[in-house]
């Protein structure tokens, strides 16, 4: 019981706080800040202040106007990579799935070869092939990320396929595409939302990563994990530049990972059931 | 007092959104050396609980109120460290799913030596010899012995488990639906398994929804509804004279052979959720003999005789009884 | 020709799988009938090939041998397209309502799911109409209609899955253990509800059963499977009166009615292990009182009358 509360209380303030951010970058172009893109090189590198909340960068750009504006980018982004991996990865998941044989075996052993590259090393890879941007960066990420879902869906579907529903549909003489669609589908999304819901903190890390080793986006972009990048030589000295765009990448996803846990909850279809 | 298992006032209740909900309700129950009790009831009627309070198992979440003795002990309240050496080796328990109660990444035998020697500080030859003994008990050889469960029957799995239960001779077997999931063949001769071990001195609490395998094999007959014991009595007296109008519809509603084509008799409504349960008589929504007083009061256990008692304001009189059935 | 053949013909289906301990025959040459407004139960022991037989003859498994015939049709020879067709000929009913239902469909989506597939142009408003009717034909009211399936009791769940099975006024049903999983009291109001169902609509029932205290509830006639076999066969009263075979007197034996009244012969049954069918001969001779010699030589043949048994030395 007392869990149950106290895993609420964290999940409401990460909803708060994934919501506040959200917000944010949603407001951003009409919160009246200044330009992040805005060079000035007579305000480079100052402190935190009531001028400048975050300070400046070594360019003189507002650090808070750019955390807010790289919010749009990296939420943008993230959300991008997740529908794109789970648009791809679904639909192969269930033909996988539920028609079995030689396209089963194909689908599969396509993806065991995006499974054994190691995490970060395929989007570099593809990253590199498609050339900086983040766009690229986001398709690369997609990408390398479809067969988890294609797997996750996959199996879900193995088990769904052999529930006493989805015999009654075949027993009243529904067309297995139907069958797939409207029986398999539905009660196999929702271990992908999960994973969704955690791929999208660890999509806002992994474009921040590509960023920063220069893969991802390119200024004048703004994105955290080049606002992170470019603070490299000096923030040492100058602790606000990487650690403003530091901490919004990590609430965020901290954010988002606490939520994961009560949309696993909500999902579970054993609590929609009466005792 | 002495080998039996006697429940007195037990009430289990849960928390809820509208307060505290009594799943089982001031129950009395008594299982003595020698005879089976059958304990009848529906899905959610609190039979299985009332089960797991009697080895101290209810749910972390579950208020005990009332008392449950085995040989003396008292199991409500009681630490660990008490219950430890009372389970299995004074009070047993069989499960309808044999399959799920064993470990699969044991064989037979290992278990059974496990749960000996886990009671008794004997050698290793003294306990072979008493589990080669409950095995035959049983029913089953020695063979059962090496063998892992998935590799056996229904059927022997269940007996597998008499022979686990019954391997540290314990004085009461509480046995929860022990036949259902096996097939009318089977089940008789594991009810009749039952009834030997009974008749050697065991005393068995037999949970069961049907009133069939109560009649051919129990002593006396606990009929429950919701979370309540509505009628209690020796079988003979409950299967000739039911007092209670649920058990008389369940005694009616069961299928017999040689019926012919012909219409059930059905108790209306549905088995009610213990979290909602009506003021008054919780059967009086599916009762034909209600009354306003079955509304307001609840009612007290009345006897009809020293042995056979009835929870309603309407028993149903002797006579017509005996006419119906 | 069409309109007096047999709701459902059934000819020698034989059905094995490969399993952990080598070839299992679920299914061996099993042959029935069920004529026109008739209705029939097979029962038997779990293993005994009844559940398989019903998949076979509803295309949900496939046959190694033999035919089905539906109406007259030939529904085992049929294309999986014209099989799916076909499909709108008989409902079916399942042993657990809550597994038969779409968790994430809506009670009225479920039991509109056949009109959606037989009749496409049909519009979702008639779709809705005909689906509320048929619920409130089973006794579920308006309350119902938009819930799930987790809200539902067994019993209503039940209805639901009746309701599905007969939204497109087929002539058979098949039913495979459907009031196994339900309460005593409600097995009652689903047994009664079938009943008047089955007489007011002229339904024939396959009714798969382990308990042989329903068989004659529902239906007239009664085949006994036994390791892939039909062992006995005719109608329901005359097999429990008098039965021929050996193993459907142990069946009938080993019931436990709810009465004490053949209390002392319940409790003869011996407490002994149960043999497992033979591969050779009878498969039932290890397990029989009466076993003779011969019995391991020849498997009986079903003799074609209308009490039939697969005996060689038969009970009189």
């Amino acid at each position: 019981m007392s869990s149950w509360v106290r895993g609420n209380i964290f999940a409401a303030i990460s909803a708060f706080g994934l919501g506040s951010i959200v917000v944010l970058a949603l407001l951003a172009p009409y919160l009246g800040l200044a330009d992040p893109t805005q060079i000035d090189f007579a305000l480079k590198l100052l402190p935190p202040s009531a001028e400048h909340w975050f300070g400046t960068d070594g360019l003189g750009r507002d650090i808070f106007s750019g955390v807010v504006h790289g919010a749009r980018v990296s939420l943008l982004v993230a959300l991008g990579v997740v529908v794109i991996a789970a648009g791809i990865g679904i639909p192969i998941g269930l033909v996988a799935g539920y028609a079995g044989g030689w396209l089963d075996t194909i689908f599969m052993r396509i993806s065991d070869v995006f499974l054994a590259f190691p995490p970060l090393l395929l989007p570099i890879t593809l990253s590199a092939l498609l050339g900086p941007g983040l766009f690229n960066a986001l398709i690369a990420v997609a990408i390398s990320w479809f067969p988890w879902y294609a797997r996750i869906v996959r199996s879900t579907v193995l088990s769904v396929k052999s529930e006493l529903y989805v015999q009654a549909a075949r027993a009243i003489g529904t067309p297995p595409l139907s069958i797939a669609v409207r029986h398999v589908l539905p009660n196999s999304l929702s271990p992908v939302i999960v994973q969704a819901s955690m791929d999208f903190g660890f999509a806002i890390l992994t474009t921040a990563s590509l960023s920063f080793i220069g893969m991802g986006a390119v200024p004048p972009t703004v994105e955290w994990g080049l606002m992170v990048a470019s603070s490299r030589s000096v923030f040492l000295e100058y602790w606000w530049t990487a650690m403003f765009p530091g901490m919004a990448i990590f609430l965020t996803v901290f954010f988002a990972n606490v939520l994961v846990d009560s949309v696993r909850d909500s999902l579970d279809p054993k609590l929609e059931r009466k005792p | 007092m002495s080998g039996g298992l006697v429940i007195k006032q037990l009430s289990l209740s849960f928390a809820h959104a509208g307060g505290l909900a009594a799943a089982v309700n001031a129950c009395d129950l008594a299982v003595m050396p020698n005879e089976i009790v059958g304990l009848v009831g529906e899905s959610g009627s609190g039979k299985s609980l009332t089960a797991l309070a009697c080895l101290g198992l209810t749910p972390p979440n579950c208020r005990i109120s009332g008392s449950v003795q085995i040989a003396g002990t008292e199991i409500v309240g009681a630490s660990e460290a008490t219950l430890a050496p009372i389970r299995g080796r004074k009070i047993a328990m069989i499960f309808q799913n044999p399959m799920t109660a064993l470990n699969p990444f044991f064989t037979i035998g290992e278990q059974m030596m496990g749960v000996i020697r886990r009671h008794f500080s004997v050698d290793i030859n003294t306990a072979r010899a008493s589990v080669s003994g409950a095995l035959a008990q049983s029913g089953l050889t020695d063979i059962a012995l090496k063998k892992y469960p998935h590799q056996m029957s229904g059927g022997q799995l269940q007996r597998a488990m008499i022979a686990m239960a019954i391997a540290c001779k314990p004085d009461i077997l509480i046995a929860d639906e022990p036949s259902t999931a096996l097939d009318v063949t089977v089940q008789a001769r594991i009810l009749n398994l039952l009834r030997q071990l009974a008749d050697q001195g065991m005393g068995i609490l037999l949970i069961t929804h049907d009133l069939g395998v109560v009649a051919q094999v129990a002593d006396r007959v606990a009929v429950m509804y919701s979370g309540r014991i509505v009628e209690t009595g020796d079988t003979d007296d409950i299967f000739s004279s039911a007092a209670h109008p649920y058990t008389l519809g369940l005694l009616q509603s069961s299928p017999v052979m040689g019926g012919g084509r012909r219409k059930m008799h059905a108790i209306s409504g549905v088995v009610p959720d213990f979290r909602y349960r009506l003021s008054g008589c919780a059967f009086r929504d599916r009762c034909t003999h209600m009354q306003t007083i079955c509304a307001t009061e609840q009612v007290a256990l009345k006897s009809l005789t020293p042995a056979h008692q009835v929870n309603c304001h309407f028993p149903i009189a002797q006579s017509s009884t005996a006419a119906k059935s | 020709m069409i309109d007096t053949a047999a709701t459902l013909s059934v000819k020698n289906l034989t059905k094995s799988f490969v399993g952990q301990h080598g070839i299992v025959h679920a299914l061996r040459d099993v042959s029935f009938e069920i004529e026109r407004g008739q209705s029939l139960s097979i029962v038997g022991e779990s293993g005994c090939g009844k559940t398989t037989a019903a998949l076979c003859i509803a295309g949900l498994q496939s046959l190694d041998a033999g035919s089905v015939t539906l109406s007259g049709k030939n529904f085992s020879a049929a294309s999986r397209a014209e099989q799916n067709q076909l499909r709108s000929d008989f409902g079916m009913v399942f042993q657990n309502p809550l597994s038969a239902l779409n968790p994430r469909m809506r009670i009225w989506q479920s039991v509109a799911e056949p009109l959606r597939v037989h009749q496409p142009t049909l519009s979702g408003e008639m779709q809705h109409q005909r689906a509320q009717a048929a619920l409130e034909q089973v006794g579920l009211g308006a309350q119902h209609f938009r819930a799930f399936p987790g809200e539902l009791s067994g019993g209503q769940l039940q209805r639901v899955v009746l309701a599905r099975a007969l939204i497109l006024n087929p002539k058979l049903v098949i039913l495979d253990e459907p009031t196994s999983a339900l309460d005593v009291s409600i097995q009652a109001q689903v047994l009664n509800l079938l009943q008047e169902l089955r007489d007011t609509r002229g339904l024939s029932y396959l009714f798969i059963t382990h308990n042989l205290a329903l068989v004659e509830v529902l239906t007239d006639q009664v085949v006994v499977m036994y390791a892939g076999r039909v062992v006995e066969s005719g109608p329901a009263a005359l097999v429990f009166a008098k039965p021929r075979h050996p193993y459907t007197q142990e069946l009938i034996r080993t019931i436990p009615e709810a009465t004490p009244k053949n209390r002392a012969a319940f409790r003869a049954i011996n407490v002994g292990q149960i043999q497992a069918a033979a591969e050779v001969g009878c498969a039932y001779r290890l397990r029989c009182a009466h076993a003779k010699i011969e019995c391991a030589n020849v498997v009986p043949p079903l003799a074609t009358q209308t009490h039939a048994v697969a005996c060689l030395f038969p009970l009189s």
